[in-house]
C-alpha cells in the first residue's frame, strides 16, 4: 500500500530523511516513532506530497509519486485521510459542516452526504454534537471530529501525526480504539508518535526513526 | 453544479463574515467607478454636442451669376447623385438676401440702398460623416469647383479641424481615464481578496489536505470578489443616476439652451455599472488568489 525505496529528503543541504526503505501492507496498522526531529512528520508529508523527495521512489496505492503532477495531488489526497495533533478543524463551521466539507470536495450528492456524515458521527460517538462548533468541544472530541472528517469518505489510508499529542490519557485511549476499529474495517493506518504507550504490547509494526534513518523495525 | 453552489454559499457567508472590510472595498470600487462614470457622462454630453455640430456642418457652393434654372437643376442632380452627399438645399438669390437681412437684424437697413440683389444663388450641401475630414473635403470641393456653373465653394475648414481635434481629445481622455480607473478598481479588488486570502490561509491549507482542487479553493474567492464588485457597481449606478438627474435638471433650469445637448442617462447604466464592477473585481480577484501550490 505504501512503499519507500531509498528515499532521501533534504532541507537545503541538511538531510531530514536518508535512504529510507519502508513497506506498509494493505490493511496494516503501523507506528513510526522516534525523538523530535527524527523525521516522522517529514515521512508522512512525503506520503501525501506536502514534500517531495530529492532521491528515491515512493508509491502509495495506485500512485507512483514521482509521476504525479501538481494538479493531480488533490486526487492522491482523496485516497488518504490525515489527522493532526492540532486537529485543523474550521472554527467557523459546525461539526457537521466540518465533516461535510470532505464530502463536498468530492462532489458527493446532498442526500448521501448527510447519510455519510450522520453515520461517521455515530461511529465516533458524537452524533449529538452535530450542530456544535469545535470551540465548544473538548480536545478529545475535537480529535474525534478530525478523525471522522478524515474517515467519512472511506480513504484507503489514514495518516495520523501525533494524534494524541494534545490529549489526556483517557482521550488518547479512546482515539486509539477508534483507529483500531477503522483498521479492522480495512483502512491502512500509519501513526507517527513519540508516545510509546500507544504501541507497546499491541503486536503491531513499529518503525524507529533516528536522525532521519530507520534505526530498527520491530513489533510493538 | 454542486461545486458552484458550494462556492456561492461559501462566498456569501464569507462576504458576510468579513462584511466591514468588504463594505469598505465596495465603497472604494463605487468611488472609482463613479469617477469614471461621471467622466463618461460628461464625455457623452460633449460627444453629443460635437455630433450635433458635425450634423450641422455643411459646404456652400455659390453658383455663377446669370445661371439659368435648367442649369441649376442639372447642377442639383449632379451634386445629389454624388455618393458622399447626404442632403442638399437650394438657396435662391432672394432667399439668400432674406437670410442675410435676418442675420443683420437692425443693421439690414444698409441693404436698402442696394438696388440689385448682389447675392448669388447657392447650394448648401451636407456631406456624409465619413468624408468630414479636411483633406478629403478639400479634394471633394476641388472636384466640385471644376463643374461648369460653380463660382466658389466655402466650408469652415478650421472649424472642422477643431471639431475633429475636440472629438479626438475626448476619446483619448476617455481611454486614459477609463484605463486608469479600471486599473484602480482591479487593484482595490486585488488588495481586498489578497488580504482575505491570507487571513483564511489556515482554512485553505486544511482544504488542500482534504483533497480540494485549485478550482474548489479559488472559486469562492472569485465569487466573493464579484459580489463586492457588483455591490460597488450597483452603488455607483444608483448614485450616478440620482446625481446626474439632479445636476442636469439644475443645469437646464439655469441654461435652457443646454437642453439640446444634454443626453438622457441610459437605463443600461443599471446593468453596466454592476457588470463593470463584477468583471473588474473578478480580474483583480483572479490575480489575488494566484497559483495555489500543493
Amino acid at each position: 500500500m505504501i512503499r519507500f525505496t531509498k528515499v532521501s529528503k533534504y532541507f537545503g543541504k541538511e538531510p531530514v530523511v536518508t535512504d529510507i526503505d519502508l513497506h506498509i501492507d494493505k490493511g496494516e496498522l503501523a507506528y513510526i516513532t522516534g525523538p523530535s526531529g527524527a523525521g516522522k512528520t517529514t515521512l508522512l508529508k512525503l506520503i501525501y506530497m506536502a514534500e517531495r523527495p530529492e532521491k528515491g521512489e515512493i508509491s502509495v496505492s495506485k500512485w507512483d509519486l514521482r509521476k504525479i503532477r501538481q494538479r493531480r495531488i488533490p486526487y492522491l489526497r482523496r485516497d488518504i485521510g490525515i489527522v493532526f495533533q492540532d486537529f485543523k478543524l474550521l472554527f467557523n463551521k459546525t461539526v457537521f459542516e466540518n465533516i461535510a466539507l470532505a464530502q463536498k470536495i468530492r462532489g458527493v450528492k446532498p442526500d448521501s452526504l448527510r447519510e455519510n456524515v450522520d453515520r461517521i458521527l455515530t461511529d465516533v460517538g458524537l452524533a449529538h454534537k452535530s450542530g456544535s462548533f469545535p470551540e465548544h468541544l473538548s480536545g478529545g472530541e475535537q480529535q474525534k471530529i478530525a478523525i471522522a472528517r478524515a474517515m467519512v469518505s472511506k480513504p484507503l489510508i489514514l495518516l495520523a501525526d501525533e494524534p494524541t499529542g494534545n490529549l489526556d490519557h483517557a482521550s488518547a485511549k479512546t482515539i486509539l480504539s477508534l483507529f483500531k476499529e477503522f483498521n479492522a474495517r480495512g483502512t491502512t493506518i500509519l501513526i507517527a508518535t513519540h508516545n510509546s504507550a500507544l504501541f507497546t504490547d499491541t503486536g503491531r509494526k513499529v518503525i524507529y526513526l533516528k536522525d532521519g534513518k530507520i534505526e530498527k523495525e520491530t513489533t510493538g | 453544479m454542486r461545486n458552484v453552489m458550494y462556492s456561492l454559499e461559501t462566498a456569501c457567508s464569507n462576504t458576510w463574515r468579513d462584511k466591514w472590510m468588504n463594505l469598505l472595498s465596495a465603497f472604494l470600487i463605487c468611488s472609482g467607478l463613479a469617477i469614471f462614470g461621471s467622466f463618461l457622462i460628461l464625455s457623452f454630453n460633449m460627444e453629443s454636442a460635437v455630433r450635433k455640430w458635425f450634423n450641422d456642418f455643411s459646404i456652400v457652393i455659390y453658383l455663377n451669376k446669370g445661371i439659368s434654372s435648367d442649369e441649376e437643376e442639372a447642377l442639383k442632380n449632379f451634386f445629389i447623385q454624388d455618393s458622399d452627399v447626404l442632403s442638399l438645399r437650394y438657396i435662391s438669390k432672394e432667399e439668400a438676401l432674406l437670410e442675410l437681412k435676418d442675420m443683420l437684424g437692425a443693421g439690414s437697413r444698409v441693404l436698402e440702398s442696394v438696388e440689385e440683389n448682389p447675392l448669388p444663388s447657392s447650394f448648401e450641401i451636407k456631406m456624409k460623416r465619413e468624408i468630414l475630414i479636411p483633406a478629403l473635403l478639400r479634394q471633394k470641393t476641388a472636384l466640385f469647383s471644376k463643374v461648369p456653373g460653380v463660382n466658389e465653394i466655402q466650408f469652415g475648414e478650421e472649424w472642422l479641424e477643431s471639431l475633429i481635434r475636440t472629438s479626438m481629445i475626448l476619446k483619448s481622455l476617455l481611454l486614459i481615464t477609463g484605463t486608469a480607473l479600471a486599473s484602480t478598481v482591479i487593484f482595490i479588488s486585488y488588495g481586498t481578496i489578497r488580504i482575505l486570502f491570507y487571513r483564511r490561509m489556515d482554512e485553505i491549507e486544511t482544504l488542500k489536505l482534504l483533497g480540494a482542487t485549485r478550482r474548489f479553493i479559488r472559486m469562492p474567492f472569485l465569487m466573493e470578489g464579484m459580489i463586492i464588485g457588483t455591490a460597488g457597481g450597483a452603488l455607483c449606478s444608483l448614485s450616478l443616476f440620482a446625481s446626474y438627474r439632479l445636476v442636469s435638471l439644475r443645469l437646464m433650469e439655469l441654461m435652457p439652451s443646454l437642453k439640446a445637448f444634454l443626453v438622457t442617462m441610459p437605463e443600461g447604466i443599471f446593468f453596466y455599472g454592476p457588470a463593470a464592477g463584477a468583471v473588474l473585481s473578478f480580474i483583480g480577484s483572479y490575480f489575488a488568489v494566484g497559483k495555489i501550490k500543493y
